[in-house]
């Protein structure tokens, strides 16, 4: 990246510059149209199918994904593109249509706002209390990386380019809330996709199109013809096999976090209608579809261009450094700090989301009798989003200390898929599932998927062993959510009214009960 | 802090993989080598059936029940097309690619 730093022009500057303006100005715009906790939280519910779908790839998409997604295309090939092709469709449809219907009609704001009235507080606030954690980790290393991304481009000290970030992306998400963050993740993803764009037909271009980088791989030693295929092997050693691609990340892993991530379901949650947030769920689904061709090809262009990189990962700044002209590669970098942006401002509002409606709105109506107000619940909003943000910041720096630290993270992060799925699936759809059987599943599950991650690939084929624990951590969960409800007491049927599927979305008096219960009667 | 805690975690993990790796090993082989005796075109088949599954099981929900909240009756505003248009692309792809 050192490389690269030199090479920028005054043009390039220039773009990074306006870029970083752009966002400032388009996020604080929103600030207007924020009165309420509503307006905060959930953009008024005013956000339109477009503007959902767009900030969830965003949103989805880091600047993690586009160094090292590249990279990882560029050592293994084009399986890397299942996390965004079988690891997107069908979960967006499942989300859309099964999940998408059911929390916006029993009027659920977060994840584990559901897991506390479907099963009780103690796996509300263990959910609660966990996902913060994470959030505010992944917010910080991300801080952390901006910090990295800012010294390489402009010279900035660690310190300076933290709090450049962390003022920039407060500004518009304290200010302006979910509305600022989604709109300015259309803005991001716009300059995202016009620069990666450019990388991808520079780099096609260079290698002589699709068929001239295929030859010219395939003539590279011990190459074969599986670094062009989705699809590989079930074997001792395969990074990437099939059944993992499609038993796990097809059905388990992409169906929980689409259905189970809050910084993605809210965006949807914002939505003017019914129809929007189903329409942006799938919308993204087909905005998924060109993630892995302007990500990952260009990543395999590299490894036709120059296959004897140092590390797989400067395969982007490489490419950035030798095919893109001035302009263009300020363009780039504006796209990469966009993929950074949108992720640390979603996740930030999310984390918000979840301390305010799962933790503190439990602690104030246990001392006060009432819900927390609109106008209360936006200030307290947006005085958290403050806090979080400089603790975040603060404990950013941490991050460059410690490699493991970082690994353990992305590691933990995916500890829940699993469990979290098997519950939500099971609170749903099976009403003799109880408060006992919900949190025994959680809990085990989350034990069961920290023991496998230890284990690794002293157990399972793949190295890639991650596929293998969330697969069978599911069932796991799911099978003692079942033994243990059914060793429990079932759930009184007033309990269950507007908490179970088929009355969720079919019952006009469930839907009053819900009206009721969301207005905190 | 920093190495106390690296050298807490390596040895944890390296303590934990030597106690129970060998056993649950032996229990997940069986189907390691079943599955790993399964023709290349079992997995084409399986991702296919994926996104053919999905693609039915969209058509089963009625049209009243995707074009809730939609601003009109438009055809095009039927979600279930949506879906349709959006699944055909990755079929192709895994049909080209994933052979």
């Amino acid at each position: 990246m050192d490389q690269v730093t030199s090479q920028l022009a005054a043009i390039d500057y220039t773009i990074i510059v306006t870029y970083m303006a752009g966002v400032l100005f388009i996020g604080t715009f929103f600030a207007r149209y924020v009165h309420t906790s509503g307006d905060f939280f959930l953009a008024g519910r005013a956000l339109p199918f477009w503007a959902i779908g767009m900030s969830i790839v965003v949103s989805d998409i880091g600047a993690i994904d586009v160094v090292t997604g590249s990279g990882a295309a560029y050592a293994r090939g084009i399986a890397q593109a299942n996390f965004d092709w079988i690891g997107s469709v069908p979960a967006v449809l499942v989300a859309a249509f099964v999940f998408l219907p059911y929390y916006w009609r029993a009027g659920v704001f977060t994840i584990p706002e559901f897991l506390g009235r479907r099963y009780n507080a103690a796996t509300q606030v263990i959910h609660a209390s966990v996902l913060l954690v994470f959030m505010v980790a992944n917010v910080s290393m991300m801080l952390w990386l901006s910090a990295v991304f800012l010294n390489q481009v402009l010279g900035w000290s660690p310190e300076t380019g933290i709090w450049v970030t962390a003022i920039i992306v407060g500004l518009y998400t304290v200010t302006g809330g979910l509305a600022a963050v989604v709109m300015t993740d259309v803005m991001q993803l716009v300059v995202m996709f016009i620069g990666t764009a450019a990388l991808l037909v520079l780099s096609l271009w260079e290698v002589g199109g699709w068929s001239g980088m295929q030859a010219t791989i395939l003539a590279q030693p011990e190459m074969t013809e599986d670094y062009f295929r989705l699809l590989l092997p079930h074997g001792e050693g395969t990074e990437y096999p099939w059944t993992g691609m499609v038993f796990s990340l097809g059905l388990v892993m992409s169906t929980a976090y689409f259905v189970g991530n809050q910084a993605i379901m809210q965006r949807a949650l914002g939505a003017r209608t019914e129809w929007d947030a189903k329409a942006g769920m799938i919308f993204a689904g087909l905005f998924k579809l060109l993630i892995p061709l302007l990500v990952f090809v260009p990543g395999m262009a590299a490894r036709a261009i120059d296959p004897g990189l140092a590390k797989p990962d400067y395969a982007v700044p490489t490419l950035v450094n030798t095919l893109l002209p001035a302009g263009l590669r300020g363009l780039m970098f504006a796209a990469f700090f966009a993929a950074l942006m949108s992720s640390v401002d979603s996740y930030l509002n999310s984390c918000v989301t979840v301390f305010t409606s799962d933790l503190y709105q439990k602690v104030h109506r246990r001392f006060t009798g009432r819900l927390l107000g609109e106008v209360s619940g936006l200030w307290l909003g947006r005085a958290l989003t403050v806090v979080l943000l400089v603790g975040a910041s603060a404990g950013a720096p941490v991050f460059g200390n410690f490699q493991t630290l970082y690994d353990a993270i992305q590691t933990l992060l995916s500890l829940f898929q699993g469990p979290t799925l098997a519950v939500l699936l099971a609170g749903i759809f099976w009403r003799r599932a109880t408060g006992l059987g919900g949190l025994a599943g959680l809990t085990l599950g989350v034990c069961l998927t920290f023991f496998l991650n230890v284990l690794g690939d002293s157990v399972f084929p793949s190295t890639s062993a991650y596929l293998y624990v969330a697969f069978w951590s599911f069932w796991f969960s799911l099978i003692i959510t079942v033994l243990v409800s059914l060793a429990t007491p079932a759930e009184p049927a007033e309990k269950l009214r507007g908490l179970v599927y088929g009355e969720v979305l079919a019952d006009s008096d469930t839907q009053a009960l819900l009206e009721a219960r969301m207005n905190g009667e | 802090m920093n190495g106390w805690l690296d050298a807490f975690v390596r040895t944890y993990v390296a303590e934990t993989r030597v106690i129970y790796g060998p056993a649950l090993r032996r229990l997940h082989e069986p189907l390691d080598v079943w599955l790993g005796g399964l023709s290349i075109q079992w997995a084409l088949v399986a991702a296919l059936g994926l996104f053919t599954l999905a693609g039915i099981w969209v058509w089963t929900l009625r049209k009243s029940f995707v074009m809730i909240g939609a601003p009109d009756q438009r055809p095009w505003r039927d979600l279930r097309i949506w879906a349709t248009l959006v699944l055909v692309p990755y079929m192709v792809i895994y049909f080209l690619l994933g052979r």
